[in-house]
């Protein structure tokens, strides 16, 4: 028996030491190789080409169903809206439609439930389908039809409701047919060759803006029929036409030549999404692209902005950051709302009259400076109001009622009144969630602690959960105190009240926040029942003096938008409304 | 001779067999656990602007409302059928979405496997048959470091190095972007562009796989050294060897024909599970690289509740590992006549 190990012979030595020889030609040939393969034959080649990087993803290219910003914009470089956006403002402009609906050019009815939409003649997608009231009644008919995500916005649209409130099993079908030829009869209405109409059931003015958002686009019908969506199909009316697609990673425009409009100022442009920041850093300090937008590390672009081999560029964006209060009271807990979201489980300390004591203590303590230098190396601008700067009728409410910078003094006056004080601390759970907003969210959440604690007379416990958690916890009324975004639907400054005030449609309920306010319900619905822009100001201006008497929330910050680009680069606008126009840009 | 390819056909028509039964109990296992798990897909991945009617209209449409038999037979027959069915997140079929992402992965992974596998079988017999002397040592602290080193960490440093420092290799994605993607023949570069003729192409997609392969090569070589070293002195200290070397036959033969051979069977079946588990995504190697293979997209799907998407991650990654554990087991009765007895 051999109770030792045998010391093999040296053959053997020799076949594992030519073995570890082949180990190292072949770990060489892939580095050497490799690398002189990549820097000899992939030079840039001569064909101009824009190559824009992103961490953006999409999800859908179907105007019925796209509802997330990339997407969004992908859309918007590729078909034409109805109306767009003057670049660098906020001022609405024709696109396919000849002229923007007022009630001055008739295009609004007196009555202003009637909108008549007229298209410019001639109009053609990239395949040379014509673009006609035919097409138009088509493509908003469809997205009633399909119901996608964003198809609540054409709410307004008579008969909509009514369609879509009848279920859609076999027992309903006939309810559900007459439904629909009443929404087809009267909601949109062909005109003649190139005008379509269209009736609300009651006035709304933001539905002017609806028509520069990607949801009233034309589509091509024989690519787009009624029965589904086609997520990755774009059948081009605008600038470019998406040539090649790689899902998730590559997107490739090039002109299309049947656009109507001035063609774009590069032929080819590739958008390359990065999975993370880091890279997208990476690929602009490599040379790799010639742009990087959306989005970078704050602390990367204030980088970026020091060093002399690229430019940098920023601007105003419609994303809002703000705490919301979760006001619900005992009346709520008891209400049965007809919205899942409409009841609140348990009061919260933020509900009576000393709630408002402390959401005003908190208000005063809040710290926006402190925010933005902190956790956005300064990239980021104190916001006032829900309203956003740049929008239609926003007003420093908070400056204005709590001031700009931390009025401890006065923190601690209404904190005493709430009868908390040094020794017997209010103590507040603030929550954040860690990934969906970016990293820098947890240094927001210890910015507010630093703020609130700075009173002597708080102590703040931070807490986080993942998003889909984050997001279940606030509708079910979870947190009592918490941070979130917001990204508008439509550009009008009704899409940073309604949704966020206004009591009687469930709105505040779905932001976990349970505010409510006849007074405030009622300015609304008048702000957006009229198309006086006088009248509407004025009702802004007290719809945002409320929202700082009441502080139901407390509006913190607005992001601005930051790309950085190589020197040749040129014809970058950023737009307030954050619409990136490829078609603009150039490269020398 | 006869008898002995018999009992090989038997084996394999058995494990063929036992195929069905173990998809099913994956397949039960999957759709009873998601159905478990607290939460709603469609409710947390419409928050904050969820319309009601809308959300409604979506568990209509996934059968959410379905008695529970009910969704698990739609399930089963959508599953036998090819239909996987369709995201919820992006209003794709599951199918497609894995289409897009599989090239990506099934490069990496092949890639990776190679880099795992010269570095592992090579080294970890180059140790094996050096046993404690400087040599045997410093290949098992490589490996060591090799097999517990943060793969994020390390392909940041290699990307740093390689890509930002010394500019020879790119830093992320599979292609670059100033060059025409080739025409899909298989999704994967390398590939599509051999095909196409265009070496051009087929350099600039090698270089892009040279990070992230050497990356999650060389972390997997770790395991791989350790597990061959010692298969290899147990080898070349078992009676056989012994019994090989009394006949007189050459060292050389002894070693290749005989120990390695042996040696190599407990390391084919863990590189063939390895290589099974790298078709599922290296999250962290795609995520490092912003390669979209499969790892983001069974994160994405769990982030999001995404039944479907999940639902067809799972029986995908299923039939793969059931596919490949059957390869492995034919290939290691090849090798050693004495498991299909």
């Amino acid at each position: 028996m051999n109770l030792v190990t045998p010391e093999p012979a040296t053959p053997v030595r020799g076949g594992s030491r030519r073995l570890l020889a082949i180990v190292v030609v072949i770990v060489v040939i892939l580095l050497v190789g490799g690398a002189a393969a990549y820097v000899v034959l992939t030079a840039p080649q001569p064909a101009r080409v824009l190559v824009v990087g992103t961490t953006d993803d999409e999800i859908t290219f179907d105007p019925a169903d796209a509802y997330d910003y990339f997407s969004g914009n992908i859309i918007q470089n590729t078909m034409a809206m109805l109306l767009t956006y003057v670049p660098g403002t906020t001022n609405l402009t024709p696109d396919l439609l000849s002229e923007v609906p007022s009630l001055t050019n008739g295009g609004i009815s007196a009555d202003e439930l009637t909108y008549t939409l007229h298209l410019r003649a001639n109009l053609k997608f990239e395949d040379g389908t014509p673009i006609n009231a035919t097409v138009l009644k088509y493509s908003l008919d469809r997205v009633v039809k399909l119901n996608g995500e964003p198809a609540f916005l054409l709410g307004y649209v008579v008969g909509t409701q009514e369609y879509w409130t009848v279920p859609g099993d076999t027992a309903n079908a006939t309810r559900k047919d007459s439904a629909w030829a009443n929404y087809t009869a009267q909601g949109v209405q062909i005109v003649d060759a190139l005008s379509v109409k269209v009736t609300l059931r009651q006035k709304w003015s933001p539905f002017v803006s609806l028509l520069a958002f990607t949801i009233t686009a034309p589509v091509e019908p024989k690519s787009f029929d009624t029965k589904k969506f086609y997520p990755n199909v774009i059948v081009s009316s605008g600038p470019y036409r998406l040539s090649t697609y790689l899902p998730h990673q590559r997107y490739e425009l090039t002109a299309n030549p049947n656009y109507y409009g001035t063609p774009p100022k590069m032929s080819r442009v590739t958008i390359v999404r990065f999975t993370t920041a880091v890279d997208l850093k990476l690929a602009m300090k490599t040379g790799a692209i010639d742009v990087a937008y959306r989005s970078l590390l704050p602390p990367d672009f204030a980088d970026f902005a020091t060093n002399s081999a690229v430019k940098t560029q920023q601007g105003d964006s419609p994303v809002i950051r703000y705490l919301v209060f979760n006001m619900c009271g005992a009346a709520d807990v008891s209400a049965i709302r007809p919205l899942p979201a409409g009841k609140c489980p348990h009061t919260t300390v933020f509900s009576d009259a000393s709630g408002a004591l402390l959401r005003k203590a908190l208000a005063y303590a809040s710290n926006r400076t402190d925010i933005s230098t902190s956790a956005y190396s300064g990239t980021v601008a104190p916001l006032y109001s829900l309203v956003p700067q740049g929008m239609f009728g926003h007003q420093d409410a908070f400056k204005t009622a709590y001031g700009a910078s931390p009025n401890l003094a006065a923190a601690q006056s209404l904190l005493t009144q709430a009868g908390f004080s040094a020794t017997n601390k209010f103590v507040v759970k603030l929550w954040y969630t860690p990934s969906h907003y970016g990293d820098p969210e947890i240094f927001v959440a210890q910015a507010l602690k630093r703020a609130w604690e700075a009173t002597g007379m708080v102590t703040v416990n931070l807490d986080l959960r993942e998003w889909t958690d984050y997001k279940a916890a606030w509708r079910a009324g979870d947190f009592d105190v918490f941070l979130l975004g917001w990204f508008p639907d439509y550009f009008d400054s009704d899409d940073y009240v309604f949704p966020f005030l206004h009591w009687a449609s469930g709105g505040s309920a779905s932001f976990g926040n349970w505010y409510h306010n006849a007074s405030m319900d009622t300015k609304i619905e008048a702000q957006a029942a009229t198309a006086d822009p006088t009248q509407r100001a004025s009702l802004f201006g007290d719809i945002q003096s409320g929202l700082a008497a009441d502080v139901p929330y407390i509006p913190l910050w607005q992001t601005k938008q930051t790309v950085v680009f190589k020197p040749t680069v040129s014809g970058i606008v950023l737009d307030p409304i954050q619409f990136f126009r490829y078609f603009t840009i150039s490269v020398s | 001779m006869a008898g002995s390819s018999a009992s090989l056909r038997a084996y394999v028509i058995t494990r063929v067999l036992l195929m069905v039964p173990m998809l099913l109990i994956l397949l039960t296992f999957t759709f009873l656990l998601l159905r478990v798990a607290p939460g709603d897909p469609v409710s947390a991945i419409y928050g904050e602007k969820g319309n009601p009617q809308v959300i409604d209209q979506i568990k209509r449409e996934l059968g959410l409302y379905d008695p529970l038999y009910v969704q698990y037979f739609t399930y089963l027959r959508g599953v036998f059928t090819g239909n996987m069915g369709t995201s919820i997140v992006s209003s794709k079929p599951v199918i497609q979405e894995i289409q897009d992402r599989m090239p990506a992965t099934l490069e990496l992974t092949i890639s990776s496997m190679i880099v795992a596998s010269v570095f592992g079988i090579g080294l970890g017999t180059f140790a094996g048959t050096r046993r404690d002397r400087p040599t045997d040592f410093g290949t098992r602290i490589f490996a060591s470091m090799a097999y517990n080193i943060p793969i994020f960490w390390f392909g940041l440093i290699l990307k740093l190095i390689f890509g930002l420092w010394l500019g020879w290799l790119p830093v992320s994605g599979r292609f670059s972007p100033r060059l025409n993607l080739p025409p899909r023949f298989t999704g994967m570069y390398t590939v599509d562009t051999l095909l196409s003729g265009d070496l051009r192409g087929f350099a600039d997609a090698v270089a892009h796989l040279i990070l992230p392969s050497l990356t999650l090569g060389i972390v997997l070589s770790g395991f791989f050294i350790r597990i061959t070293r010692v298969n290899v002195i147990q080898s070349m200290g078992s009676d056989f060897v012994e019994a090989a070397r009394a006949r007189g036959i050459p060292e050389r033969s002894v070693f290749f024909r005989h120990a390695l051979k042996n040696a190599l069977v407990p390391v084919i079946t863990t590189m063939g599970l390895t290589f099974a588990l790298l078709f599922s995504g290296a999250i962290l190697t795609e995520t490092v690289f912003s390669f979209e293979g499969m790892g983001r997209f069974v994160f994405y799907a769990i982030s999001y509740r995404d039944y479907p998407a999940i639902q067809g991650a799972v029986v995908y990654y299923g039939i793969l590992m059931v596919v490949i554990s059957l390869l492995i087991d034919i290939v290691n009765a090849f090798v050693d006549p004495r498991i299909r007895y």
